[in-house]
């Protein structure tokens, strides 16, 4: 009970959202900004841009968010991760937020990759089973890739144009345009975008993800994350775009993700794999009409992407509902589901409408002005119409097959009347209704969501009005001919899958997935190499490798000093005499000890002589620290005790020499060093800053504790996030051994 | 040897170790201390009563794993840096407030520098008994 309540909730909090997008969309007349100066010196900034584009990707979010959360409260329960997948929806959805509301690149950059993250871990929400851990990982690794090379692109960026905020990069357009490194940067930026938003060959990962949970599929496999990639594109489409570069590499991506999509789509006999590939082959359509770039075919974006979230999401929820209903998610299986429940059917029905492009639903509009915007490009081939003409067509089949075929009945004997909750049937039918009003309304939503997000876009109107009539014309046979085709494969669509299938298996050697296991299977194989050579499990080895280098790296310093004379006037001092023949005299006793504990204690009296030094040459702090750290490792020590390996006094001879050999040349180096060190101190400024500052400019007259708490916090918190770090570590390695046992 | 004498002692060590490492990180700004030393020391306390009376003891009286207490450390570390930035200051500028009067400590100025090393304190002080204590746990099990 408790878990529905915060699914409504979430689910009330991001309607209202929603509307409040959509009224800032309708008065909002400049974009508002937001910044914070984060480090002012190196330039970076947190800022934030809310613009009519953004919030129309706002309104998607949050209103298909909405409804997610909604479905969530039927769909989850019974799941034993249920909070924890819903609160990592959440995350995302908040990152989504961020990522569609940042100006700065960077911090866009961030928060793609919080999309990643989370993403992985929707991906494997049900972490028990391997399938869904292959595939959350491959996700993963493509989509971060894609990032990687995101975060190259906008370093270069910087170096173009010397700023990170969309806004003056913008601004900054021609002087990018004609950086030598312009290519160089279009195409990473496409690598992120392409391997974010699924475009063939990076395609595979979206059908494989589709393990998740179907609220996730939902939200983030068809109508917000994929669609980061298609955002990214659009809010560079003003600073990259229309060259020569962009328009055939966005065109040829697009329409080879397209026609690949769709055709993959028909071979697949889940419906939520179908789906799938048909949405790898809407994103396929967006980037083509991106690559296009004119006015009338990025207005036909913007509506192709609401007809999309809209249809495609609820499609997805149905799915989930179907699975929930017959326990299967296979076409092959599934039949007579409209008359289990007449209420599904109609759920499914409606954004299938949408999907296949018959009016009134938003979709036909949309499909009507995606052929607009391809017959009156003046550059681009009929063979472009072709592959547009045949996705589309396939699309269709695709929607009957998710939203006819199940329900239809194959037998004669009718199966019992089910009932699903509320929350599993309004979703969708809800999405439906939505395309359904879009569609009969569409100078509303042209006018006070599209219109504005275009102009935020482009800068200048569209002058094209949403409508949903347009007369015979060459693109509504068009239209037509697309619906006949569709249907007529529909009938076929065995003959054309079997078809489908063979060329797959035809061709599987250069899939792009088996190239992707290629890569990683080699990869793990030299790492494991790698691994066995230097990480043999020898402590001693570790030990001998690192003292040797570091006695190396003190060689050639040695050798490079102008100045060998050494300052011995230290060790006169009667004290410090005492300290060090002591520590000394500890030092040889532990090689020589008989028993461990005799030479943990040695060791530690070693340890408690240079806590000693520092007290008497003014570094409490620094004596308080070795005190309390020699203390703990004591103590951590007596906890292992048990678990120590067998003590060897008995050493074979050879490796008795080698370490004494080992030990002896660092030493002697690193003696010299200190000694030395009094010489080499010649350059103090920064110490001397620090301790004419302390009292002054942090009000510490400790300037060790002023240093790590101010002067250098950033490092200190960079050392505690390590400690934080190897703590998660280790705690986790020695938990696991527990529950194998 | 009965931990008799052992309980007893750390009854009454204990408290006091507390006591120092609380010192040591709140006077740390001015003289030797601070929360890296604080918490190392407050670790050895706590590490020191669980090895005389028995983990269980030790955790039944906290809320929180020890982890959960480093990670809130490490939280609390990152929002006093994060404060700043929302008084429109460059992140990790020093934000001061009023100077208090302590018993034993002395002056003692508040800002977020001193909410820093609390943090730091409690990350330090989690790690060493969280390491500690699953360390002894391992330990108990065979």
């Amino acid at each position: 009970m408790k878990f529905r309540t915060s699914c409504y909730s979430l689910s009330g909090a991001s309607a209202v959202l929603c509307i409040f997008a959509i009224w800032a969309s309708m008065n909002l007349d400049a974009p508002y900004y937001l910044a914070f100066d984060w480090l002012p010196k190196v330039g970076l900034r947190i800022s934030f841009r809310v613009d009519s584009f953004s919030l129309f990707f706002v309104t998607l979010i949050c209103g298909i968010g909405s409804l997610v959360f909604f479905f969530c409260a039927g769909y989850l329960p019974g799941d034993k991760s249920r909070s924890r997948t819903l609160s990592i929806l959440l995350l995302f959805t908040l990152s989504m937020l961020g990522l569609v509301l940042s100006d700065n690149v960077l911090l866009l950059f961030i928060f793609w990759e919080f999309t990643t993250i989370t993403s992985f871990f929707l991906v494997g929400a049900k972490c028990e089973k391997k399938e869904a851990r292959e595939a959350a990982l491959q996700a993963l690794l493509v989509t971060v890739a894609g990032g990687m090379a995101l975060l190259v692109a906008i370093l270069l960026l910087f170096m173009a144009a010397g700023t990170l905020e969309l806004s003056s990069l913008e601004a900054n357009r021609q002087l990018i345009q004609d950086s030598p490194l312009y290519p160089v940067i279009l195409i990473l930026i496409a690598a992120g975008a392409f391997t974010k938003s699924a475009q063939f060959p990076f395609h595979f990962w979206l059908p494989g993800a589709m393990t998740a949970p179907s609220p996730v599929s939902a939200f983030l496999h068809s109508a917000t994350m994929v669609k980061a990639g298609i955002y990214l594109l659009a809010r560079f489409h003003p600073i990259l775009g229309e060259t020569v570069l962009w328009h055939d590499l966005l065109i040829g991506i697009g329409a080879a993700t397209m026609i690949v999509g769709a055709s993959l789509a028909l071979a697949r006999t889940d419906i939520k794999a179908l789906l799938a590939y048909t949405t790898v082959s809407a994103l396929g359509m967006l980037t083509f009409l991106l690559g296009l770039g004119t006015t009338l075919a990025m207005k036909a974006a913007l509506v192709f992407l609401l007809v999309h979230a809209c249809y495609k999401a609820a499609l997805f929820m149905v799915a989930g509902s179907i699975e929930k209903l017959a326990g299967t998610r296979d076409l092959d299986r599934l039949h007579s589901l409209g008359k289990m429940s007449p209420a599904l059917w109609c759920a499914a029905a409606l954004p299938a409408l949408s999907m296949c492009g018959l009016p009134p639903m938003l979709g036909f509009i949309g499909k009507e002005l995606i052929y607009e915007a391809k017959l009156i490009a003046p550059t681009i081939d009929e063979l472009f119409l072709l592959i547009g003409f045949t996705a589309n067509a396939l699309t269709v089949t695709a929607a009957l097959l998710a939203a006819v075929k199940p329900f239809i009945p194959r037998t004669m004997d009718s199966p019992p009347k089910r009932k699903l909750t509320l929350p599993l049937l309004a979703p969708p039918i809800i999405l439906g209704i939505v395309s359904l009003a879009c569609g009969l309304f569409p100078t509303w939503v042209g006018d006070n969501l599209l219109e504005p997000s275009f102009q935020a876009l482009k800068g200048e109107p569209s002058q094209i009005k949403l409508k949903l009539w347009h007369g015979v014309n060459p693109v509504f046979i068009l239209s037509v001919l697309t619906l006949v085709t569709g249907a007529l494969i529909y009938w076929i669509h065995s003959y054309f899958a079997r078809m489908v299938s063979v060329v797959e298996r035809w061709s599987s050697p250069f899939a792009p997935e088996r190239l992707y296991a290629q890569l990683v299977k080699r990869f793990v194989q030299f790492a494991s190499l790698q691994t066995r050579l230097a990480q043999n499990g020898s402590l001693n080895f570790y030990l001998t490798v690192t003292l040797c280098f570091a006695s190396l790296l003190l060689a050639a310093a040695f050798f490079s000093l102008p100045e060998k004379a050494v300052d011995l006037s230290l060790l006169i001092h009667l004290k410090t005499s005492l300290i060090i023949l002591g520590a000394a005299a500890a030092a040889v006793l532990s090689i020589r000890a008989q028993s461990m504990l005799e030479a943990v204690l040695l060791l530690g009296v070693v340890g408690l002589g240079v806590t000693l030094f520092f007290v008497f040459y003014g570094a409490p702090d620094l004596a308080l620290t070795q005190f309390l750290v020699e203390l703990l490792l004591l103590v951590l020590i007596a906890s292992i005790w048990s678990r120590l390996p067998a003590f060897r006094p008995d050493t074979p001879k050879r490796e008795k020499r080698r370490d004494l050999f080992a030990a002896c040349i660092l030493g002697v180096f690193l003696s010299y060093f200190v000694l030395q060190a009094v010489f080499l101190n010649e350059h103090n400024a920064i110490s001397e800053f620090y301790a004419q500052n302390a009292a002054t400019e942090a009000f510490g007259r400790n300037v060790v504790n002023v240093i790590l708490v101010d002067f250098r916090a950033l490092d200190t918190m960079g050392e505690i996030t390590v400690l934080a770090i190897a703590m998660m570590g280790i705690m986790s390695l020695l938990k696991t051994r527990k529950t194998k046992r | 040897m009965s931990p008799f004498l052992l309980r007893t002692s750390v009854k009454f060590i204990a408290p006091i170790q507390l006591a120092l490492a609380l010192y040591f990180l709140l006077r740390g700004h001015n003289e030797p201390g601070g929360g890296f030393i604080g918490g190392l020391a407050a670790a050895s306390a706590v590490l020191l009563y669980g090895l005389s009376f028995g983990i269980q003891e030790v955790e039944s009286k906290l809320p929180v794993s020890w982890f959960s207490f480093a990670l809130f450390g490490l939280s609390l570390a990152v929002f006093s840096a994060f404060i700043s930035v929302f008084v429109n200051q460059p992140f990790f500028t020093g934000i001061w407030g009023p100077e208090l009067y302590a018993p034993l400590v002395g002056k003692l100025k508040l800002g977020t520098v001193l909410l820093f090393d609390i943090g730091v304190f409690c990350l330090v002080m989690g790690f060493g008994v969280g390491l500690g204590f699953t360390f002894f746990a391992k330990e108990a099990e065979r």
